[in-house]
């Protein structure tokens, strides 16, 4: 039986944590969900309730449908590169190479710049005419110059490339201090079994890797949505949606249009969508993970 | 299939050195290991054993000299070339893979078929009492259990060289006497040529057909455990082999006549019995081990250690006549490297006459 004194204490020793989590993530969360069965309030007419109307406007919403496969290639397309570059500079880094030093920086540096920061860089290489890709492509090879950016079947992909450059050097971390922690004696004892690389990789290094990978791999769900930053420098969605995100389009929805209740609307779905996701990860990854 | 009891290999280290920015680890190691015998590296810590060892396992390269197994030069050949098996002191099992699997390892490598892999895991395990624990992870495993499964993936393939670096450090006094004689049995009876580092000299001298004690990266001495003890080649042998060691004292501090100036006299404490007649010492300290009584005394200067039967009843301050046999005295120079040497006859004379006979 636990004394009522050790309680009191465990409660005051919760609350400071508890108050912070229920004011800043569980309230609003729950009144997002709330909100997303009322109208948006405009001016003296108040919210109403009116039940499932905003999710039937989002399911007959074109940009909406639009928003969602944007997001879709945007995962699909920067989730498995950056995650496999990430690995491979972090093997890379952490063999005995020369420069070492200057590769673990090199790597590294894009996670140290805000994305903004990082945004305006890949600005300047995108720009046409005077940019670096364009330099590159009339210096090198005589071609005109491209739009990269105004181009709706082009601009996806750009914004994409960013994302990875951004990405890679971070998921890079983790696995360096994951490699870092597997005992070099292991390396040894394949070696003198006669183990080739490509077959300590496969049969040691990876799957001791893999509770890193299922949380880099979580992580990187989760940035794909979240990772919005470059959109607001570099195309603002466009053209014409082509490069708007889901996380993108509840911002404009809520603070451009001010429509609020859509926009609770839109969140809830996103939400929903992340959960799924990290937990259909857990359990698929689940049995194959190690964890020591 | 061909018989499967392997036939140990003859591993000749010759003249091999190696530094590591200046500091020299291994200091012109010459060694001979002869096929399937047991070979212990000795000494205190940072002496070269390890780098001895990881020099023949291709670990690590030597700056110069030759490494030959069975023969054939691998000085500058990778592990895999030079068919052996290896036991690390953190036994360097991977955590993911379960005991069979780890056992299995080496032969999964080498694309050995199913059934012999079966075969020889059955057969391994039940030599080592691991067929209860073979879908077990590492982690499940007590520190005992894990060396058996390190033992396994060294002995499955029956290579004809296994090398072991500390391998039983990690395990409590118990353990590690049982161990001791179950790797000795099995490297006897499957014949392979062992090298085993320690620094426990008990270890040393129970399993070893050699002993090889290393001193700052040098061999001090090479030979049986029975002449390590008794024909000690160095004054760092001496004072290093033994529980406690020798005695070691300057000859001439005891003479009357001061011979032996330059000489390093080395009595073992069991060696050393008191009596009626003798060198007059006075008990200064004595240390009751049970069947054993340590014994403390001062000659002079000179501090000698008796080991005498726990019988004895000596109390400290107590005026004592220490004896020992003139076959028991052992001389080295007191300079350089501390060798080994004859004393002239007529200062085992002297000395002999000091200590008279045991009676
Ligand atoms: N990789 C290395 N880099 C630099 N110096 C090293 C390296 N490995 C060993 N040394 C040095 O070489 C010397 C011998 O080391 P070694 O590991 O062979 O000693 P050892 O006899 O095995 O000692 P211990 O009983 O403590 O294991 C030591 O002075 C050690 O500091
Ligand atoms: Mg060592």
């Amino acid at each position: 039986m636990m004394h009522r004194r050790e309680w009191v204490y465990g409660w005051l020793f919760l609350s400071p944590a508890l108050v912070f989590l229920f004011a800043f993530t569980h309230y609003p969360a729950v009144k997002t969900v709330i909100s997303s069965f009322y109208s948006t309030p405009r001016g003296k007419r108040e919210a109403k309730f009116i039940g499932l109307e905003n999710y039937q406007t989002m399911l007959s919403d074109d940009v909406f449908w639009k928003v969602l496969g944007n997001n879709f290639w945007f995962a699909v397309g920067t989730i498995p590169i950056s995650i496999g570059l990430a690995l491979l500079m972090a093997l890379w880094v952490n063999s005995h190479l020369r420069g070492r030093t200057l590769s673990r920086v090199a790597f590294f540096a894009p996670t140290v710049l805000p994305l903004i920061a990082v945004a305006n860089i890949w600005m300047f290489f995108y720009t046409p005419g005077f940019g670096l890709i364009d330099q590159l492509r009339s210096g090198l090879f005589g071609l005109p110059a491209i739009n990269l950016l105004g181009n709706p079947d082009s601009v996806l992909a750009a914004v994409i490339v960013v994302a990875i450059w951004k990405e890679a050097g971070f998921f890079m971390i983790f696995y360096l201090a994951a490699l870092q922690s597997i005992p070099p004696v292991l390396r040894e004892a394949a070696d003198i079994e006669g183990a080739s690389r490509g077959y300590y990789l496969r049969r040691v290094l990876l799957p001791l890797l893999m509770p890193t990978t299922l949380f880099v791999s979580v992580n990187a769900v989760i940035n794909s949505f979240r990772l919005v930053d470059h959109i607001f420098v570099m195309t603002e969605g466009g053209p014409d949606n082509a490069s708007s995100l889901l996380l993108y389009y509840i911002y404009e929805t809520a603070f451009q249009y001010w429509q609020t209740g859509y926009a609770a609307t839109l969140t809830v779905v996103m939400l929903v969508l992340l959960s799924i996701l990290a937990i259909g990860q857990f359990f698929l990854f689940d049995r194959k993970v190690h964890y020591q | 299939m061909q018989e499967i009891t392997s036939k140990g290999q003859t591993i000749a280290v010759s003249d091999v050195s190696k530094a590591w920015d200046g500091v020299t680890a291994v200091d012109q190691v010459s060694l001979e290991i002869p096929a399937g015998t047991f070979t212990v590296l000795l000494g205190p810590s940072g002496c070269g054993k390890s780098t001895t060892l990881r020099i023949i396992a291709g670990l690590e390269f030597a700056d110069s000299g030759a490494v030959t197994i069975g023969g054939r030069d691998v000085t500058y050949e990778p592990p895999v070339k030079r068919d052996l098996a290896m036991v690390f002191q953190s036994y360097a099992l991977f955590p993911h893979l379960d005991v069979a699997e780890n056992i299995l390892f080496g032969l999964k490598v080498r694309r050995i078929g199913k059934s012999e892999q079966a075969e020889r895991l059955a057969k391994t395990a039940e030599m080592l009492g691991l067929s209860d624990y073979l879908h077990r992870k590492p982690a499940q495993l007590s520190g005992g259990q894990q060396q058996r499964v390190a033992l396994g993936r060294a002995i499955i393939a029956e290579k004809p060289v296994c090398l072991m670096d500390e391998p039983l450090s990690n395990l409590d006094a118990k353990l590690r006497n049982s161990m001791r004689t179950e790797i000795r049995e099995m490297q006897q009876k499957l014949g392979f040529s062992m090298v085993y580092v320690t620094h426990d000299q008990a270890e040393a001298i129970t399993m070893a057909d050699q002993v090889v004690v290393m001193r700052h990266g040098r061999i001090e001495q090479a030979g049986s455990p029975r002449r390590i003890y008794e024909q000690p080649a160095t004054r760092f042998v001496a004072g290093f082999i033994g529980t406690p060691p020798m005695n070691l004292i300057a000859a001439n501090a005891l003479t009357a006549s001061g011979s032996g100036a330059s000489l390093t006299l080395g009595v073992r404490p069991e060696n050393i019995t008191v009596g009626h007649t003798g060198l007059p010492a006075v008990v200064e300290h004595i240390e009751y081990l049970g069947a054993d009584l340590l014994v403390e005394c001062g000659v002079g200067e000179q501090r000698l250690l008796a080991r005498l039967s726990g019988a004895h009843q000596v109390q400290t301050g107590q005026q004592v006549r220490l004896q020992w046999a003139p076959q028991a005295m052992h001389f080295f120079e007191t300079s350089d490297r501390g060798r080994r040497v004859e004393a002239p006859a007529e200062l085992v004379d002297a000395l002999a006459g000091l200590v008279g006979q045991p009676d």
